[in-house]
């Protein structure tokens, strides 16, 4: 009768691998510091959390509070409305660039004619200072669509020859 | 004959009642009292045991937060105080982040997918009770899991993990060279992982 072996791992007095010599390292360095990336690190703070759960700093409680209620109300609909007005006028400033050069267009003076026109763009440059984690996507639609709204102001005028 | 509403016996229910009716009408500071009332205790029995890490609980509870501003107004008043929704907007939160982190932790989304289909009838009123059984449950699972394996593996986790003791004593407690402490508990841990990953293979 042949008994099966128990892998290395469920046996405590079987010699480790390379392999694990170099995990268990790892390991122990994630429980010394939880900076250290480790999976199995990451678990065993799990456990003692699910065992023995700390409470909440409370300052930290505090400040999350704090910003739940500042929170503007209705944000589903507000932020479905600035992403409508958005898209809209981004695809608006962009419909000119179809006619450029389009012989049924209307006829521009010669000057306006060849007055460069505002193409699609990265909106990076008209934020300056770093995201916040969490929060600001209102803002920030509000901050693309007015500068975009200019660019199709100033498409229509050069199409028709007033600038 | 019916029954007077819990609310009406009860003061402190009352009380919340009339908090939870101004916060719908738009006063911030009623909900701000009732999220500092029930906060903590979300945060210590219901996310912090699941999500198993004290980043992911804080930015849980602040999506919590968010989801109860948002959506205050759809809250229903029968009787049996806000908390019990509360927990479960909170369990929703928790169960979105299991499933984007998939990472194997004590919890799994199958475990708080069946917390919340038992949550409408299952939380108690009273937040308490509510919250002493959800860390009884959470500590259940752990002391189960650890019936599950070697001893020896069960008792490394206990004293290194748990108690949180130095490495070095478990060692010497172990009877064993720290280099072979090390090995030890990585084999624990890996058998834990693996014990309640098999106890939710059960379960389903």
């Amino acid at each position: 009768m042949t008994t099966k072996k128990a892998p290395a791992r469920d046996d405590p007095d079987t010699p480790p691998t390379a392999a694990e010599v170099a995990a268990a390292s790892l390991l122990r360095r994630s429980l010394d510091d939880p900076r250290v990336a480790d999976d199995l690190g990451d678990f065993a703070r799990a456990v003692s959390l699910a065992r023995e759960p700390r409470p909440i700093d409370p300052k930290v409680h505090a400040a999350l509070v704090a910003k739940a209620v500042r929170a503007p109300p209705a944000r589903g609909r507000v932020l479905f409305v600035a992403f409508g007005v958005a898209s809209a006028l981004a695809v608006a400033a962009a419909i000119p660039l179809f006619f450029r050069g389009d012989d049924a267009a209307p006829q521009a003076s010669g000057a306006a004619a060849t007055a460069p026109l505002w193409a699609p763009r990265s909106s990076q440059p008209l934020f300056s200072e770093p995201f916040a984690r969490q929060g600001g996507h209102v803002e920030r639609i509000d901050r693309i669509a007015r500068a975009r709204s200019s660019d199709l102001r100033e498409n229509l005028f050069a199409l028709r020859g007033a600038r | 004959m019916m029954l007077p509403a819990l609310a009406d016996r009860d003061p402190t229910l009352e009380r919340e009642r009339a908090l939870v009716a101004r916060a719908q009408a738009g006063d911030r500071e009623a909900l701000g009292e009732l999220l500092r009332a029930h906060g903590p205790g979300l945060y210590r029995s219901v996310l912090l045991p699941r999500l198993g890490s004290q980043a992911a609980a804080e930015e849980a509870l602040a999506e919590t937060y968010a989801k109860v501003v948002a959506k205050i107004d759809r809250f229903s008043w029968q009787g049996a105080g806000f908390y019990p929704w509360l927990r479960t907007v909170a369990l929703h939160v928790a169960l979105d982040q299991l499933r984007r982190r998939k990472r194997t932790l004590v919890w799994d989304t199958d475990d708080v997918a069946r917390e919340l289909d038992e949550a409408s009838s299952a939380t108690p009123v009273d937040q308490q009770l509510s919250d002493r059984r959800d860390r009884e449950a959470s500590r259940r699972k752990v002391d189960d899991g650890l019936a599950r394996i070697n001893p020896r593996y069960a008792e490394a986790i206990r004293l290194r993990v748990l108690d949180e003791q130095p490495r070095e004593e478990v060692a010497r407690a172990l009877g064993v060279t720290t280099a072979t402490f090390d090995v030890l508990l990585h084999r624990a841990l890996t058998a834990l992982r693996k014990a309640l990953c098999a106890t939710e293979e059960q379960q389903r």
